[in-house]
């Protein structure tokens, strides 16, 4: 059964809603020309700034770009944050179980160990390479701040599991771009053994991929058919 | 190189002036910039916060002085603006936590070496063991929960290992009041030892009682309330170290030498120009703050700052690694206790005890989150860490 607790719209609220619109349309901004909020704002993205930069090479016998050590280490550090999403995925499952056409609690733990898999083969890589593993590097830090309403929602223990899978569907779709990505800065860099390793963790991430969205698409298409069943 | 609190007078309070663009500047880079600029910053922006904490406080109970106090306060508020505004977006709340325990365990540790009280050296000893824990809790948080190092903001200048367990730092409020420094002789390094400390440690509990219900995760908001209830307590500790009897325009006098010695200590480490620019101007302010109480001073109370004040700053607060230090005293000192004013291995009082049972119930979230954790670099997950 539905609940329909929302309060965040107008529709929620006529009585004072109109007063509210109403005088908003009347009251007068004190202020004009809407332009100066671009211009202020492309003015500082025209000034010179630094984001942060890369850590020197722990080899001075340096193998590849350092382009391509700064999206090792972003997916280094995707994959070992992705560890603890589905840590947190696995302890959801465990306290209230799954759905109808969701995950097994044995799927979510093989996904779960494969993205540690894929951490530790890219640990390896990155020292193999001549790089430190330890580095957040600049890619590996645009990403975390990318990711942080992913973790958000997958940590609250008020979010449903099928609503976690949503937030987790946001996640394999960046790391299924960027697995691509990577592979194609890798074969550009002459790496075949490399680009081969790469190759298959994009297959592995590909099911993943495909799993959450099954999962997720079959929990609102339940959900669905029940409301209009009533 | 020091500075004669007298001679040097600054800029002249009606010259210190802002806009929106000097206020809000590029933040300085998480990744590129050295571990203690952004200590530095955490710090000053605990120092301003407290310079306005305090001269709210004293214009509710003396109104004497509320004209100056908010002339002053102001331009101290913009100071903290500035100052804050330049951590920069991307480093997390979670993150900048690692930072305010690293500057509590650095500056600390700083602080309790150069105290000349043994006491209060002692104070501040007990208090770094307990801040040095916390940032292992918050580590083994961050690691768990986020999979990611702390040691990207701590740049290896600090160790995460535990200290005296969190969850065994739960005290009965009166057994976090010890004695204060006598104003009439303290020796002037322990004032501004204890104003730096106490708004540090302030500023941290603020800060924790902002963000905590700003994280999702059930034991990240249990932590975060448990280790404010420590920076509390640290609050209480800290404040009652300093003689009471002080008249608020002593304290006024102190508040302000003691933000010329934080800038000064500031600048003479900083090694990023574009900071140092920030701290040179505002040990410039600062002086002129100063000078306009010591005018205050003088014409209100009759009396020369120079009975307050001494002519010279001490040594600067040292930023660098405290590691050695650090060891040595929880080596020593890691079991003990707080009974009333007294620091030593002493048995609890039952206060305490009750308060600690009550408190912690069946375990403490420090505990739990931080169960068999060891830092090892790039996290417990690191193949390395097996």
């Amino acid at each position: 059964m539905a609940q329909y607790n929302n309060k965040t719209g107008l529709g929620s609220a006529r009585e004072r809603a109109r007063p509210m619109v109403d005088g908003s349309h009347n009251a007068q901004p004190t202020s004009a020309n809407i332009d100066r909020l671009h211009d202020q704002r492309r003015a500082r993205s025209a000034e010179p700034q630094i984001f942060g930069s890369m850590a020197p090479p722990i080899s001075e016998q340096i193998e590849v770009s350092s382009l391509l050590l700064d999206r090792l280490g972003e997916r280094l550090a995707f994959e070992r944050s992705g560890v603890r999403l589905y840590d947190a995925l696995l302890l959801k499952h465990d306290a209230k179980g799954s759905f109808r056409g969701g995950p097994t609690r044995a799927e979510l733990e093989h996904f779960r160990n494969e993205e540690y898999e894929h951490f530790h083969l890219l640990e390896r890589v990155v020292e193999e390479l001549g790089g430190d593993p330890t580095v957040l590097t600049p890619a590996a830090d645009l990403a975390a701040t990318e990711s942080e309403g992913v973790l958000k929602v997958i940590t609250d223990p008020r979010v449903d599991l099928a609503a976690s899978l949503h937030a987790l569907l946001v996640a394999e779709l960046a790391d299924n771009a960027a697995w691509e990505h990577l592979i194609g800065l890798s074969e550009q860099s002459g790496l075949e053994e490399l680009t081969e390793q790469l190759q298959t963790c994009l297959e592995q991430e590909e099911r993943h991929l495909a799993s959450v969205k099954r999962w997720v698409e079959s929990h609102d298409s339940e959900l669905l058919d029940s409301d209009l069943l009533e | 190189m020091t500075i004669d609190l007298f001679r040097e007078t600054g800029v002249e309070v009606y010259r210190q002036v802002f806009d929106w663009r000097d206020l809000v500047r590029t933040p300085i880079s998480k990744l590129d910039n050295d571990a203690f600029s952004r200590v530095r910053i955490i710090l000053m922006n605990g120092i301003e916060s407290e310079q306005n904490r305090f001269l709210h406080a004293m214009a509710r109970s003396d109104g004497r002085f509320r004209r100056e106090a908010a002339l002053i306060r102001r331009i101290e508020h913009h100071q903290q603006t500035l100052i804050n505004w330049l951590n920069p977006p991307d480093q997390t709340p979670l993150e900048t936590t690692i930072g305010f325990e690293q500057v509590a365990i650095e500056v600390t540790a700083s602080v309790a070496q150069s105290e000349p009280d043994p006491y209060l050296a002692q104070v501040y000893r007990f208090g770094l063991l307990e801040d040095f824990d916390h940032m292992y809790r918050y580590a083994a948080l961050m690691d768990r929960v986020e999979g990611k190092d702390a040691n990207a903001i701590l740049q290896s200048y600090t160790d995460i290992m535990p200290g005296r367990p969190t969850s065994q730092e739960h005290r009965h409020p009166h057994d976090d009041l010890r004695e204060h420094y006598d104003r009439t002789n303290a020796d002037p390094l322990s004032r501004m030892n204890a104003l730096t400390i106490m708004a540090g440690e302030n500023q941290t509990r603020d800060y924790y009682m902002t963000i905590g219900p700003m994280f999702s995760d059930p034991l990240a908001r249990q932590l975060y309330a448990e280790i404010a209830s420590i920076e509390e307590q640290h609050v209480t500790q800290y404040e009652s170290i300093i003689d009471p009897n002080e008249t608020w325009l002593e304290k006024w006098l102190l508040h302000e030498a003691n933000e010329v010695y934080n800038y000064f200590s500031c600048a003479a480490f900083e090694d990023d120009p574009r900071l140092k620019e920030v701290w040179a101007r505002f040990l410039d302010y600062e002086l002129g703050q100063l000078h306009f109480v010591m005018e205050l001073f003088r014409r209100e109370e009759g009396r020369d700052p120079a009975e307050v004040l001494p002519n010279t700053l001490p040594e600067p607060i040292q930023y660098r690694s405290h590691r050695d230090y650090v060891r040595k005293v929880l080596a020593d000192e890691q079991s003990f206790t707080a009974v009333g004013p007294e620091i030593g291995a002493l048995p609890e009082s039952e206060d305490t005890q009750r308060y600690r049972e009550q408190l912690n119930g069946d375990a403490a979230p420090s505990d739990i989150i931080s169960a068999d954790y060891r830092w090892t670099p790039g996290t417990e997950l690191s193949a390395k860490a097996s």
